[in-house]
């Protein structure tokens, strides 16, 4: 009993650090979820039928996506949707592929569809910054082109707008292609595709959902994201010195032109899935920074004191993502220090077991959160009841990623922006041949001096 | 063996700072400057730490008197109604593993100058034993007030939130605000740009 109350007595010291920052994460998730799950039934009703379908611009940025380009046009043809009232408009920005073989066989195979291709200088943002001039439709539609567009995806998003003349713009359902994520030979990656799936339903089924209902998205997603053209004309257009350009936007709507903005939880986008842990390390590099980018550039939004913290959403979202990462080491350090007091190995052991279970318990939750909306889409629904395991090694997954999120703030301090920042594989080969040449060589010459001395 | 831990730490450094690395630099570097201050420090300077925080606790108790501590055996009794109720200031309650962890994420952080580090440490330094006085103290006025069967709740969770909101702030104030306002946005490279 003694023994009980001694770990119960350290166990409440040490996981006090990592404890508050759970209950803030978990405790914040989980009354997400709620509301999420409370603001549904208001949000899904869009069953009636519509007469007017008003004309609709697809944008998609273009580069070297010969691979996804033909899917994700089919896509478009697919549509539940007056195909004489889409046109779609591709941007190529540099590609070095056979991107535009794809889109001419394409309009030879669909000449019932209007599709145009145009070049822009080399950047996402430039190539939807000609794209919008291009565009003629009512509402403009930015889709990435290595996934596909749910059937029904732009007649939800365009009943969505009609309804509610206060909308500005609406990002869609962003989830992974599950059939990709199925072909995927290596076990290990086809396991992290499948904890991006279970990341990305979370990331907008709950998250994201929570931010609409109370206005405060805080990235209308890059991969599917939706406007009204008479809004985004009044904008500075995406901006092409941030690597957050989707993020950008996002605030120049919500905090220049102040404009409300929704999350369309029937619409979905399914894109290609992560290519290796090297493209996650990059890209979540990328993210970090774009986040930290647009804070500098919004500062108003971002900065304040501590009354502030509760009335910008935007803040707590910058505390959660940089601030607390730091608190965050003192348990990792702290584990080292237990090392050192002799701390019994049991204890530790048992206090990460806690925390292990309170994030499986938590993404338990998301994922049932998730499953309600994703009703309509049957074969995703069950292709994540099938997997929903996976809810199990989501911590060692948000672990990985807290530390590329974590590079993604260092790294933003001291290095020039950039599209693709250095990968893990090309660190790790750089630190090698450093080590070869500056070291090693030394080493070995010393080692040939030796035994030079020696044998004489 | 610590020497040679030293050494091939001062190497990584070196490494990852030649390589522009600025991430393992960081990780590396504050990772083994808290190992070699734990490990160099653990005995001398927690016994020092919890000293002052106790000889600063007893300093305000001259203010109050409704709790004497002995600065030398770390101890607080706290007087509610005829009970009185003594707790230890323990390695906890001395911050060393806050200041250490503080220290060595701020000495390796790559927005800040020299000088700029060492005026930060000392007001982090003070920061965090300001926050673990104002942690004692706070308990000790519940138990003042409402006696022992508090003691538990304040010491374990509110007190705990209190220092945590403090220590929040301060890395607000001292990572997160500085990046933001100091982070270059702009001459944006691609792929094939040169």
């Amino acid at each position: 009993m003694q023994m009980i109350n001694r770990i119960f007595n350290e166990l409440i010291f040490w996981i006090a650090w990592i404890v508050i920052p759970i209950v803030w994460e978990i405790g914040q998730g989980l009354l997400t979820a709620v509301a999420a799950l409370m603001s549904r039934n208001k949000e899904i009703d869009d069953n009636e039928e519509k007469v007017f379908f008003p004309y609709v611009t697809i944008l998609i940025p273009v580069y070297n996506s010969a691979k996804t380009l033909k899917i994700c046009l089919q896509s478009i043809v697919s549509q539940n949707y007056p195909l004489d009232k889409i046109g779609v408009v591709l941007i190529d920005n540099g590609s070095k592929d056979d991107s535009f073989e794809i889109f001419k066989n394409f309009q030879k195979e669909h000449p019932h569809i209007s599709i145009w291709w145009d070049s822009s200088r080399q950047g996402k943002s430039k190539a939807l910054n000609k794209g919008i001039f291009l565009s003629t439709g009512k509402y403009i539609i930015n889709i990435d082109s290595d996934g596909w567009l749910d059937k029904n995806a732009i007649r939800n998003v365009v009943f969505r707008f009609e309804r509610d003349n206060t909308i500005a713009c609406m990002t869609g359902v962003v989830l992974i292609d599950h059939h990709l994520i199925e072909q995927t030979d290596s076990k290990l990656l086809k396991l992290i595709r499948k904890c991006e799936l279970f990341e990305y339903m979370e990331s907008f089924l709950v998250t994201r959902k929570i931010q609409s209902v109370t206005n405060s998205l805080y990235t209308l997603s890059g991969a599917f994201s939706c406007f009204r053209t008479s809004i985004l004309l009044k904008t500075q257009m995406y901006n092409n010195i941030t690597v957050g350009e989707d993020t950008h936007m996002t605030f120049q709507i919500k905090d220049i032109l102040k404009k409300k903005m929704v999350l369309c939880e029937n619409a979905f986008f399914y894109a290609a899935p992560i290519e290796d842990f090297n493209k996650l390390y990059t890209q979540r590099q990328r993210w970090q920074r774009g986040e930290i980018e647009v804070a500098s550039l919004f500062t108003g939004s971002h900065l304040g004191s501590l009354r502030d913290f509760f009335k910008k959403p935007a803040m707590r979202i910058l505390v959660t993502d940089h601030t607390m990462t730091f608190p965050r080491f003192i348990w990792y350090f702290a584990m080292i220090y237990l090392y050192f007091i002799n701390y019994p190995l049991k204890l530790i052991i048992g206090a990460n077991l806690l925390l292990y279970v309170l994030y499986v318990f938590s993404s338990l939750i998301f994922f049932c959160v998730g499953r309600v909306f994703l009703r309509e889409q049957k074969e995703m629904r069950e292709y994540i009841c099938r997997n929903f395991m996976i809810c199990f090694l989501m911590p060692i997954y948000r672990f990985l990623v807290y530390w590329i999120r974590m590079a993604g703030i260092i790294n933003s301090i001291g290095t020039m922006s950039v599209w693709k920042s250095s990968s893990f594989s090309e660190e790790i080969h750089a630190f090698k041949n450093e080590m070869e040449e500056q070291y090693y060589s030394k080493l070995r010459f010393i080692k040939t001096i030796e035994r030079l001395i020696h044998h004489k | 063996m610590a020497i040679i831990a030293f050494l091939v730490w001062i190497l990584l450094i070196s490494v990852f700072t030649k390589l522009k690395n600025y991430f393992f630099k960081f990780l590396v570097g504050s990772v083994g400057l808290f190992c070699f201050v734990m490990y160099l420090g653990r005995k001398t300077l927690v016994a020092s730490f919890s000293y002052v925080v106790a000889y600063m606790v007893w300093l305000i108790g001259h203010l109050f008197r409704f709790y004497s501590v002995s600065p030398a055996h770390f101890v607080i009794t706290v007087y509610h109604n005829l009970e009185a109720v003594s707790f230890i200031i323990d390695y906890e309650c001395s911050g060393f593993v806050e200041v250490v962890v503080y220290l060595s994420c701020l000495w390796f952080y790559p927005i800040y100058f020299l000088y700029e580090k060492a005026v930060y440490s000392v007001f982090g330094m003070v920061c965090i034993f300001g926050a673990n006085v104002l942690r004692i103290l706070f308990i000790a006025v519940v138990v003042h007030i409402f006696g022992n069967q508090l003691l538990f709740i304040a010491h374990t969770v509110l007190a705990r939130l209190l220092f945590f909101v403090i220590m929040l702030v301060l890395y607000y104030m001292v990572f997160t605000k500085p990046h933001i306002l100091r982070q270059k946005v702009g001459s944006f490279l691609y792929a094939n740009d040169k």
